[in-house]
């Protein structure tokens, strides 16, 4: 049985998915959390690069063996623990979903760290860019099944999980953005309503990404 | 040095449900190249649609493509989008994705960082302050470059000396994806290679195998 320590920061940002993951499975893990930007300057100065392979966060160490990249952990967890596909095609739609949900929160993270134009910046995204996307999803929603299940296949996959954490933000800081979405808007109260994911979200630290 | 004779002298199997590819992308190398270095790998037939910038407007009025964006994969009667997406798929479908879990992670998480980069590029490149866009690029150069091959080098090393590839013992969408990024490295960087002797063998091992420098002689040429 494999000793998870997941590295991250003190918000959701991109550690998320993969705690989502771990939720989700019911797999036990240390949860360990930098405070950002203080001690991770402090850390990345005196373990750097030893420790973390991209001067990044998050890490997963599992079995003597670091693994960078949100992504490429949320994914090999989702694979070890049945939130996956085995069907490579399938495999491929999660991944589309996934990496839609990324481009998203870039997104998200350029407003965050906006200065003097914040309110531009967020109307520019939701007004312009975000209905794109988010048509899109639908779209590919629908084609599973009507669009009343999940994304891939009829169990809860990694790109359910990673579209309700993402989007969690979205309609935190502007709430109504899934209005014209009612297959979306519903598929994220669904993975909210999970029991793994209703306790962890109860008891994650408050942050505003 | 490693050579790979399994990949370069065989043709992937095929049953004869062959499915057929068409990949759809602007006249570039860009987000769709390390997908178009696969299927050369890999001896594996498809279509090469390039979109002009006059086509392109229409197409994307079509509808046809999920997020209105490109690269998109038409295979099994449906299209997928998201350039890393497609071509894990198609590294998945050619044996070029990392042989058990842990590897794939590897190739994932080196894909992704090079990815990492490439959005580095593409924000100082839309950069229209002219200042902002001068400190973004020296960052690029000083620091973004600097970790991400260092890095890079290390995890090249850390696979048995860093004289074959990435991840495993041949080939992987890992290195693909290094050699495609780093033509637009180059560009800001001639010489940064130098600094990363293990990488800058591992990018004319690439160019070399045999299929791959068939590909290179015989594609467009275009700027980007």
């Amino acid at each position: 049985m494999s000793q998870y320590k997941l590295v991250y920061f003190q918000h959701r940002s991109r550690g998320e998915l993969a705690v989502f993951v771990l939720a989700e499975a019911g797999v036990k893990y240390e949860d360990k959390r930098i405070n950002w930007p203080g001690d991770w300057l402090a850390l990345k100065s005196s373990q750097g690069i030893s420790r973390f392979p991209f001067s990044r966060t998050p890490i997963l160490e599992v079995d003597g063996v670091t693994i960078g990249e949100s992504q490429a952990i949320a994914r090999f967890l989702a694979r070890r623990h049945g939130l996956y596909a085995d069907d490579v095609f399938d495999q491929a739609r999660i991944d589309m979903i996934t990496d839609t949900m990324k481009d998203i929160y870039e997104k998200l993270l350029d407003i965050w760290f906006a200065k003097e134009n914040k309110q531009e910046l967020m109307d520019k995204y939701y007004n312009d860019v975000f209905p794109l996307l988010l048509q899109g999803l639908e779209r590919v929603l629908k084609e599973n099944n009507g669009g009343d299940g999940y994304f891939v296949g009829d169990k809860v996959t990694l790109a359910d999980l990673s579209f309700a954490d993402i989007c969690y933000t979205m309609v935190d800081w502007r709430p109504g953005v899934l209005n014209d979405y009612p297959k979306l808007d519903a598929l994220k109260k669904c993975i909210e309503r999970r029991p793994r994911i209703v306790e962890w979200m109860k008891k994650r630290p408050e942050a505003s990404i | 040095m490693k050579s790979c004779p399994s990949i370069a002298s065989t043709t992937i199997e095929r049953s004869e449900a062959m499915p057929s590819y068409k990949l759809y992308y602007f006249n570039a190398r860009g987000r769709a190249e390390h997908s178009r270095l696969l299927f050369a790998m890999a001896g594996v037939e498809y279509q090469d649609v390039r979109y002009t910038r006059e086509q392109w407007p229409v197409e994307k009025a079509s509808g046809r493509f999920p997020f209105g964006q490109l690269p998109c994969l038409h295979v099994n009667g449906v299209m997928l989008a998201q350039s890393n997406a497609i071509a894990r798929y198609l590294a998945n479908e050619f044996g070029m994705a990392g042989k058990n879990n842990l590897e794939k992670a590897k190739v994932d998480m080196i894909v992704d960082a090079i990815d990492d980069l490439a959005q580095a590029m593409v924000k100082f490149f839309h950069e229209k302050d002219e200042q902002k866009k001068a400190e973004a690029k020296d960052e690029f150069k000083t620091k973004t470059v600097p970790i991400l091959y260092g890095a890079l080098e290390r995890l090249l090393i850390a696979n048995d000396g860093g004289d074959g590839f990435f991840v495993g013992e041949e080939p992987t969408l890992a290195d693909f994806a290094f050699v495609t990024n780093g033509d637009y490295v180059k560009k800001f960087n001639p010489e940064v290679l130098d600094n990363y002797p293990k990488l800058k063998a591992l990018q004319e091992r690439v160019f070399e195998l045999p299929r791959i420098a068939e590909w290179v002689k015989k594609r467009p040429v275009t700027e980007m």
